[in-house]
């Protein structure tokens, strides 16, 4: 499977292995990641491409176990036929591949996540909970007195440790959470989360599901009649979720991401320019997490570019005081972490309107 | 020895043909990525290019929206079909066939193809479309009874 791909040595293209979920409870990200992954090499590769090579994406499909991803992309850099990892995939799958790239390869990696990763040559573009959730319960706090949180979530480290993070916050505020529930990937019958927001009297939901799973328990808690009087915040969700729960379903929902196809800032409306020109107006639907993918993929090449290198030392002095304009605006370094602005959004029928800035690049 | 299906028991005829028309539609063209008859009649509706609402595609199918909503909720997690909001009116969704699904409709084409080149075989050309055609009709049929 492999034999299209001929070693670094000889290779005219850059390689970079682009690992998206193509299945499962995150497959709704799946297209929208790909379409901007491609995008973002676009531009590059119309001029003279990266380090004088043109950027090619290796597809490797991120919805399998952590173990099996990893094992694929350790059999790239073994046949030499990568140079580079990026991508959108849970925080499973991120520790494990990290572990193959490590002091190897670059690995840029697009989502939001529970934050304190350290591994060398591994950068991060995305939200972590104290600058984008935590302020965003502050502000549903102050602007509907939100202060009975249940967090709902996946069953695995990122949602667990953003929940940590929730929890923490919300002692030292004074208003500590009144639930954690976290069920597999792939539940489909939320009845019993359902049970746990109206036993606990809870009067806003965390919610922590990824894709598939978001939307199931969006459609069965309006069933359950609770949507208007609970609000409920994520980081995760985003325009294809609203799209899948339907209108009816979306009722007191409000997101906080750096992202939102509704940005309306002029960085976030050339980005959708180029995109639905190139894609055309039935292209994938904006959104963070697509997004995500586009922003990880540009510093990649900001980074090489100023670098002159794909070396990991030299990376990572590139990254410092390193600050552009991205689709979510001025963007900057700290460390390995990307800093933005963050905002929150509230869903209005199947789109978001967004309502305030929480986070400062 | 087998019971060979007589003309006049008009409820085996059809049923049998609908059974050897899914067996034969199924065989080669279910895999890992999309398991299910339905699935694929999904991919069908859409091929033409447009997004449809869902009401159209659950009226095209003759299903019931929420058992299509089930089975766009797993092409939507394949990677098969997009949702787009409708820019003519936001309150509606439309569904479209993403880029990888247009690379199973190909597949589906090509499966079609065979299956009439199947019929065109045994039939002759003039009857085998007659017969399609005549079956479109029957499907339009008002039941009896209703």
């Amino acid at each position: 499977m492999f034999g299209k791909l001929s070693a670094g040595s000889v290779r005219e293209t850059l390689n970079v292995a682009l690992v998206v979920p193509q299945s499962g409870s995150a497959g709704i990200y799946g297209p929208s990641c790909e379409a901007c992954a491609d995008l973002a090499i676009a531009d590059v590769n119309a001029r003279a491409g990266l380090l004088g090579r043109r950027i090619r994406l290796v597809p490797v499909d991120g919805s399998r176990a952590p173990a099996a991803v990893a094992a694929e992309i350790a059999a790239l850099l073994e046949l030499g036929a990568i140079d580079a990892v990026t991508g959108w995939h849970i925080s499973p799958v991120r520790q494990a591949v990290a572990r193959v790239t490590a002091n190897r390869v670059p690995y840029v990696y697009g989502p939001l996540y529970e934050g304190g990763e350290r591994t060398p040559g591994l950068f991060l573009t995305g939200e972590t909970p104290s600058r984008q959730l935590l302020p965003a319960m502050d502000w549903m706090n102050t602007e509907f007195g939100v202060d009975r949180w249940v967090v709902i979530g996946n069953d695995y480290v990122w949602p667990r440790e953003t929940g940590t993070a929730a929890r923490l916050h919300a002692q030292a505020r004074g208003r500590p959470l009144v639930g954690e529930l976290y069920l597999p990937l792939g539940t489909s019958d939320f009845s019993a989360a359902i049970r746990q927001v109206e036993t606990t009297g809870a009067s806003g939901v965390l919610l922590l599901l990824v894709g598939g799973d978001g939307v199931e328990f969006n459609r069965q808690f309006a069933a359950s009649g609770m949507a208007a009087a609970v609000p409920r915040l994520s980081p995760h969700v985003e325009e294809n979720m609203l799209m899948a729960s339907g209108s009816e379903s979306n009722e007191g929902l409000f997101a906080s991401a750096g992202y939102f196809e509704a940005l309306n800032t002029a960085a976030s409306m050339d980005f959708a320019e180029r995109y639905y020109s190139r894609f055309g107006p039935a292209a994938p639907a904006l959104n963070s997490i697509g997004e995500s993918c586009y922003e990880a993929l540009t510093l990649l090449i900001t980074l090489a570019t100023r670098a002159g290198s794909l070396g990991v030392p030299e990376l990572t002095a590139a990254a410092e005081n390193l600050t552009y304009v991205s689709p979510r605006g001025e963007v900057s370094m700290r460390g390995n972490q990307m800093s933005q602005d963050i905002y929150v959004a509230e869903a209005v029928g199947m789109d978001f309107e967004v309502r305030q800035r929480i986070s400062a690049a | 020895m087998p019971i060979t299906t007589s003309v006049d028991s008009v409820s085996e005829v059809l049923f049998r043909a609908g059974r050897w028309w899914t067996e034969a539609f199924s065989t080669s063209l279910l895999d890992a990525d999309i398991a299910s008859v339905e699935g694929w009649r999904v991919l069908g509706v859409l091929r033409g290019g447009d997004g449809f609402t869902m009401s159209d595609i659950a009226a095209a199918m003759s299903v019931a929206p929420p058992t299509l909503t089930r089975i766009v909720d797993k092409l939507v997690d394949g990677g098969f079909v997009v949702r787009r909001v409708d820019a003519m009116d936001r309150r509606r969704v439309l569904v479209y066939l993403s880029s990888k699904g247009k690379t199973k409709v190909r597949k589906l084409a090509r499966q079609e193809a065979s299956l009439k080149a199947a019929l065109t075989d045994e039939f002759g050309e003039d009857t085998a479309a007659a017969l399609l055609r005549t079956l479109a009709r029957v499907a339009e049929l008002p039941v009896p009874g209703r």
